[in-house]
């Protein structure tokens, strides 16, 4: 019988063969420790930082925060910023308040920082909003309210987004106006001599996905007439003559002058940027976001906008700006230190430079810093500055509550506008529809209306 | 007559041809356009005409990439993911396939349908429960929470998917292992993977393009640059309303390299593995 050799041969494959499953051991053992420093969540302060358009303006907030923590006594591994693009806050804040990890601290839209406060999510910190108070010249007070509840706040602002219309002002000079019309009246005819479809003059958001724009482009008109969504003791005062006023400008720019692309009842909240990026229109109502993008991309098109206040009406014109808070969270095992880096933050000489390395993606919500040299520093400036000092949020002089939030994340307003553009129902119908249906959310929200 | 056959049958040529054509433009023309993309300037793609080619070909979008974004620590983390969730689910799902096909215990036909109920229950719906369990067990921001949770997905499937490959190897040649003094670790991996190993590439490769694509678990339970993978940086390319669509399209376009060289090098494999077991003799 032939005897088998038993003795192991060390082919090839053999060592193929092992090289690959050492290969394996050792990406899952790597990945399979369990990293202790980033595990162990209550032992870190967390904060969520959203990218802003400049990458300076990122540096220095992640610089000025390391710092703050370092003077805390914190070290490098107790302190997580995490970058969150805008985008994804929605299912990760729900999840995070599901599990009770929110961050210690974080940017907050208004219609956050409404609800966060209805939820009871939010810490009080009253005392950062007193010591940033006696700031000289203080704090815009239009935005101060949202932030307050029994006479306590719950948020702080911390930068104003003004809402611009930008203007191409190199076609407005060639159609022979030496400035941006001051009146919706003007605008109009302004946009007649500029409008040569498929160039179009005004790109109005009037699309319906959540977050758009169209609520701001539909309140400009309103507010020009003198409408208001709601008044003093918020109670909703939508229904009324101006805002029907209102409506029928739009229905008149949209369908009888046709200066408005038909496209954009179906654009997203990003339709109007594209349309002037991508010079297919003349004028866009939207932040600034637009122009930060072209001092960065578009140098030649940025040379050519224009920033200024929505055109003004019968009603007076409306300088018009939203505003992003710091909120510090209630689980937030480390409170006193993530108010204090709220504090630190918005001490005015670290928050001075932040703003101006935004280069004018925020206004300060110090009116006393747009003194600033920063701001005098270009032309198109000049707009933006006067809308940092008289800038209205949508409540105007009512507040900003968590069912005017849901209003306009429903885009409830750019769908009655709709009905009266694409189904042909008339302005005053549809505007006595929209009046029932925001009683109904406030309604819904237990809110007096 | 003749002819007239002949002519419909050119006819029918054609159309099948004008359908190719049609399904062809329309798998292939997006791609085409993202990877043109990656290769315009921002200002191009905003353009006031829309270009096939770009006018000026630039690698700026890619030099972005690599130098302003952590794109780079994406890439290792996805390769890394998907590496380990892939090794995890073949080795995990062949024993447990190979358990429920040939070892006789109690529940065995109710784990195995278990298995495929799993598999059914929404995505959307298990991220806030799976969010608590990782958070409680300190995984959260970690990529060992990201390929444990991928291997709640990936195994499930893919052990009721090589219960079907493991039942169609004959018996007979285990037990002829096993006289011969092998065990039964030494039956599975020795004889009964070797013979199917066109289904394991097949279940490979789904779990590495599960776990490489995955999105909504890598966005919810991770927030660390340290631990993100590239479909949850692609956002980043999205500030607030503006599009910077150069560098997100060069970021897709590397981020589909990877899946597409796995599937060519497999590719043999992967063909006879999706049609193994669909005529049985």
């Amino acid at each position: 019988m032939e005897q088998r050799d038993r003795t192991p041969e060390v082919t090839r494959r053999t060592i193929l063969k092992s090289g690959a499953g050492a290969a394996a051991f050792a990406v899952t053992a790597n990945i399979l420790t369990p990293r202790r420093t980033l595990a162990a969540r209550d032992q870190k302060l967390v904060v969520w930082q959203q990218p802003n358009f400049n990458p300076t303006a990122d540096k220095i907030l992640e610089d000025q925060t390391r710092a703050f923590a370092k003077q805390a006594g914190l070290k490098d591994a107790e302190l997580q910023i995490l970058k969150v693009p805008g985008g994804e806050i929605p299912t990760k804040m729900a999840a995070a308040l599901e599990v009770g990890a929110p961050p210690d601290v974080t940017r907050l839209e208004e219609g956050y920082v409404a609800r966060m406060r209805a939820q009871k999510a939010l810490l009080d910190i009253t005392d950062v909003m007193a010591e940033m108070s006696k700031v000289p010249g203080g704090v815009n007070a239009s935005v101060v309210s949202l932030t307050e509840e029994g006479g306590r706040n719950y948020a702080v602002p911390m930068g104003l987004n003004p809402v611009v219309m930008h203007a191409r002002m190199d076609l407005l000079e060639q159609a022979g106006y030496g400035t941006f019309p001051e009146t919706w009246e003007k605008f109009v005819e302004a946009s007649l001599k500029i409008n040569k479809p498929p160039f179009y003059a005004y790109g109005m958001a009037l699309g319906t996905s959540p977050g758009n724009d169209s609520t701001e482009d539909i309140m400009a008109t309103v507010w020009a007439h003198g409408g208001n969504l709601i008044d003093k003791q918020n109670h909703v005062v939508f229904n009324s003559p101006a805002t029907v006023k209102g409506y029928q400008l739009i229905k008149d720019m949209y369908l009888k002058h046709q200066i408005i692309p038909k496209g954009t009842l179906s654009w997203d909240n990003s339709g109007n940027n594209k349309a002037y990026q991508s010079k297919q229109v003349a004028f866009v109502y939207n932040p600034p976001s637009i122009y930060s993008y072209l001092l960065q991309e578009d140098k030649e098109l940025a040379a050519k906008t224009g920033l200024f206040p929505a055109p003004g009406g019968p009603g007076g014109r409306v300088k018009r700006v939203y505003c992003d808070y710091y909120g510090v969270f209630k689980a937030s095992p480390y409170p006193d230190i993530a108010k204090g880096l709220v504090r630190h933050l918005m001490d005015p000489k670290n928050y001075n430079e932040f703003i101006t390395g935004t280069a004018s993606r925020y206004l300060p919500v110090y009116p006393k810093l747009l003194d600033d040299p920063f701001w005098s520093s270009k032309p198109g400036f000049a707009g933006l500055v006067q809308i940092g000092r008289e800038g209205e949020t949508i409540a105007r002089a009512g507040t900003i509550t968590a069912a005017l939030g849901e209003i306009v994340a429903q885009s409830l307003l750019a769908k009655s506008v709709q009905t009266v553009l694409a189904n042909n129902v008339d302005p005053a119908e549809a505007v006595a529809k929209a009046h029932a249906e925001i009683v109904a959310v406030y309604k819904r929200f237990n809110e007096p209306a | 007559m003749a002819s007239g056959s002949g002519l419909r049958r050119v006819i029918r040529g054609m159309g099948s041809y004008v359908v190719l054509l049609v399904l062809i433009l329309w798998t292939l023309g997006p791609l085409y356009w993202m990877v043109t993309t990656s290769f315009k300037m921002n200002r191009e793609v905003y353009g006031t005409t829309a270009t096939l080619w770009p006018r000026q070909p630039t690698l700026a979008n890619y030099g972005v990439l690599f130098t302003r974004t952590p794109f780079p620590v994406y890439l290792r983390n996805s390769v890394l993911i998907a590496l380990a969730t892939t090794f995890l689910t073949v080795l995990t799902s062949a024993l447990g396939a190979y358990a429920l096909v040939r070892f006789r215990f109690p529940g065995r036909r109710l784990l195995a349908r278990i298995l495929v109920y799993t598999y059914l229950v929404p995505q959307s719906l298990l991220f806030i429960p799976l969010f608590t369990i990782l958070v409680n067990a300190g995984l959260s921001n970690t990529r060992t929470g990201l390929v444990l949770t991928y291997l709640g997905f990936t195994v499930p499937f893919c052990t009721w998917l090589l219960m079907s490959y493991f039942l169609s190897v004959p018996v007979e040649l285990e037990e002829a292992g096993l006289v011969d003094g092998c065990s039964r670790a030494g039956v599975l991996f020795r004889i009964v993977m070797p013979v199917t190993l066109p289904a394991l590439a097949v279940t490979a490769f789904f779990s590495f393009t599960l776990s490489w694509n995955e999105y909504l678990y890598a966005s919810v339970f991770v927030s660390d640059v340290n631990a993100k993978t590239i479909p949850t940086g692609i956002p980043s390319f999205i500030i607030e309303d503006v599009f910077f669509w150069g560098p997100m399209m060069a970021s897709t376009v590397l981020s589909m390299l990877p899946p597409l060289v796995v599937y060519f090098v497999f590719q043999r494999w992967l063909i006879t593995g999706l049609t193994l077991g669909a005529v049985k003799g």
